[in-house]
């Protein structure tokens, strides 16, 4: 075989994990693999970095929804998580400098696209517009510190790794596949319109996704919403509480949920509750994130209140492709 | 780069110079791995950075040898990129040549057998439940912690990331005696299969303290391969005749296996059997074989 067939034939069969699919590998239990790697995984953004993190997921969002450059939605998302990440482990280095959170959004992205192999993201094309551009030596530097403070652990175990597993563990018989992609698809969107609600990055992979299959499940089944919960529910690694809390975020930020978390938020039909919630200003809730987890009822109607300016941002656009 | 204190270089691996050295605040020895990466205007290639967060994820097995982390230098204005691996002295190659050549040549004993075979099984089962094939199982690639009696899988998934100018500037001739038979027939859909085909081949080195198929060229390895075990059938291997590299070759019968390693136990001769299976989709998984009565005698639990 000469070199040039071999490495054709090298790319055509990589075989390795699909963050997105991981299930599809001919493992016995791959969850045992992801729920072993999430705890390294899981980010905890502290009050002082988190207008960094502010700044940085509005930039994402920008390019991401702006159209002018392609950034795919899985590769906005990761990029995010990288942020989450090193602002978990690291100080943004020139924190106070606007420039900053830019910075470390434009290396994040190009990171997570070279993971996802996606396109490689034009340095001049994302800073158009900017008051001034980063060189290419700056971003590639900046990339290397990130990597650094991820250890190099590029491969984030994301809630998306988990919906295929949730899915499949939880879903009731006989499986309607359509219904079942319709369901996927929806939580796919939510947790991308969510993600950037900093309360977030304080769950679980595995507790986000359960939450997400929940809230779609009852937007697009709710038929067979009490199937579904009752498959999570039998989930031993799923703390009910944190699933609770984290329905309870995604309900505020999205407008989305059933029963009990859309009454205690003042959600009726979703979106238009969000809308309708979107008086107060959404800088107030940044102040308080960190001790909200736990707090209560309060904190979450706040956050479900003052969340609602973006929410109506967020949800009210079309849902992103889905590639 | 500071960091570490280069001892000797000791060896030329396959994507760059290896050294030993020490860590300086810690005192433990690594193998510092150079990387030949080049890092131009698009930063650290997308490959590279896929394959090695792929290393740190499984690097969390202990039978995989453990990526402790990854440093960048520069040369000239151009970052350079190391790879920091715990060090382990020796390989199951070396190892089994100790007991092959030197004052004392004999077998090795039963128990050592198993145990490492455990181990790689278990290592392999690991890698396999991320969806990751190594496809270069080999002797030289396990290597051996002699005072813990551990097996540790080395080189992972490198291949990938750092072969493209390989070829031109090392005259390593890769071996070929752990191919699995679909791999030399040019088959386009591998899968877990021809790890296993490797491990097999690793399993009857151990017990004959000399290579199963021992072949120079790919015709030789097939050779090799199907004088044991039989040359392949429709019958038995769906699919087999229309592999791209098929060819008519002499219609050998299959020997009895056990004959190719007469001091391995029965329930030994049968799990290498499942390993060497024809059909990849026969061919036990590294989970399934990790149950196999042959370790029936050994303590698990000390893994």
């Amino acid at each position: 075989m000469d070199m040039a067939a071999e490495e054709a034939a090298a790319a055509a069969f990589e075989y390795e994990l699909d963050l997105e699919n991981p299930f599809v590998s001919p493992a016995d239990e791959p969850i045992a693999s992801l729920l072993d790697a999430e705890g390294h995984h899981a980010p905890s953004v502290s009050a002082a970095a988190s207008a960094a993190r502010r700044e940085a997921a509005s930039f994402i969002s920008k390019v991401s929804y702006d159209g002018e450059v392609d950034v795919q939605p899985r590769v906005s998302y990761l990029a995010l998580n990288y942020v989450d990440r090193f602002l978990s482990k690291r100080q943004l280095p020139c924190e106070q400098k606007s420039w900053a959170p830019r910075l470390l959004a434009i290396s994040c992205l190009s990171l997570a696209a070279k993971m996802q192999r996606a396109a490689a993201i034009s340095i001049a094309d994302i800073q158009r517009g900017e008051e001034f551009m980063f060189d290419e030596a700056t971003i590639r530097r900046m990339e290397r510190t990130v990597l650094g403070a991820l250890e190099w652990r590029a491969r984030s175990v994301t809630p998306l790794a988990f919906l295929g597993f949730f899915l499949s563990a939880c879903s009731p018989q006989p499986r309607h596949a359509p219904l079942l992609a319709s369901i996927k698809a929806r939580a796919v969107d939510l947790l991308l319109r969510v993600q950037p609600d900093v309360k977030m990055a304080e769950f679980l992979p595995s507790v986000a996704a359960a939450a997400a299959l929940l809230a779609a499940a009852g937007e697009v089944a709710a038929a067979h919403l009490p199937a579904f919960e009752a498959g999570v529910a039998a989930c031993p690694f799923v703390n009910s509480e944190k699933l609770r809390e984290c329905g309870e975020v995604m309900a505020a930020a999205c407008g989305v949920g059933s029963g009990r978390t859309a009454a205690a938020c003042g959600v009726g039909s979703g979106r238009t509750a969000a809308v309708a919630a979107s008086a107060d200003t959404p800088v107030t809730v940044l102040g308080h994130h960190r001790s909200a987890s736990s707090e209560s009822e309060r904190t979450t109607v706040g956050s479900a209140a003052s969340g609602g300016g973006d929410a109506k941002k967020r949800c009210m656009g079309p849902p992103p492709p889905w590639a | 780069m500071e960091k570490y204190e280069k001892l000797e270089k000791v060896g030329e691996g396959t994507y760059g110079k290896v050294y030993k050295a020490q860590d300086k605040a810690t005192g433990q020895m690594v193998a510092l791995k150079k990387t030949r990466l080049e890092m131009d205007e698009e930063g650290i290639p997308p490959t590279a950075l896929r394959e090695i967060s792929l290393l740190r994820l499984l690097s969390q097995s202990v039978y995989v040898v453990r990526l402790l982390s990854v440093e960048t230098s520069s040369k000239n204005g151009k970052p350079i990129l190391y790879l920091v691996f715990e060090f382990i002295d020796t390989d199951l190659k070396k190892f089994v040549d100790t007991y092959r050549k030197g004052p004392n040549p004999r077998p090795l004993p039963t128990n050592i057998i198993k145990n490492l075979l455990y181990q790689l099984c278990k290592g392999v089962a690991h890698c396999h439940s991320h969806g990751v094939l190594h496809r270069d199982l080999k002797p030289q690639n396990l290597l051996i912690d002699k005072e813990k009696g551990m097996l540790k899988i080395a080189d992972l998934g490198l291949g990938r990331a750092f072969t493209v100018p390989m070829k031109s500037y090392t005259h390593e001739i890769v071996t070929l005696w752990y191919r699995a038979p679909e791999v030399l027939l040019g088959s386009t859909h591998y899968s877990t299969g021809v790890d296993i085909w490797s491990v097999g081949c690793i399993f009857a080195e151990m017990v004959r303290r000399k290579a199963l198929f021992p072949g120079d060229s790919e015709l030789q390895q097939l050779l090799h391969i199907f004088r044991l075990l039989g040359t392949p059938t429709d019958e038995q291997w769906p699919g087999v005749t229309s592999l791209r590299d098929w060819h008519e070759f002499p219609k050998w019968k299959p020997d009895d296996l056990g004959r190719a390693v007469p001091s391995l136990e029965p329930k030994g001769v049968d799990l290498l059997s499942k390993m060497l299976q024809y059909d990849p989709a026969n061919r036990i998984s590294a989970k399934a074989a990790m149950e196999h009565p042959y370790f029936n005698s050994i303590d698990k639990s000390q893994f």
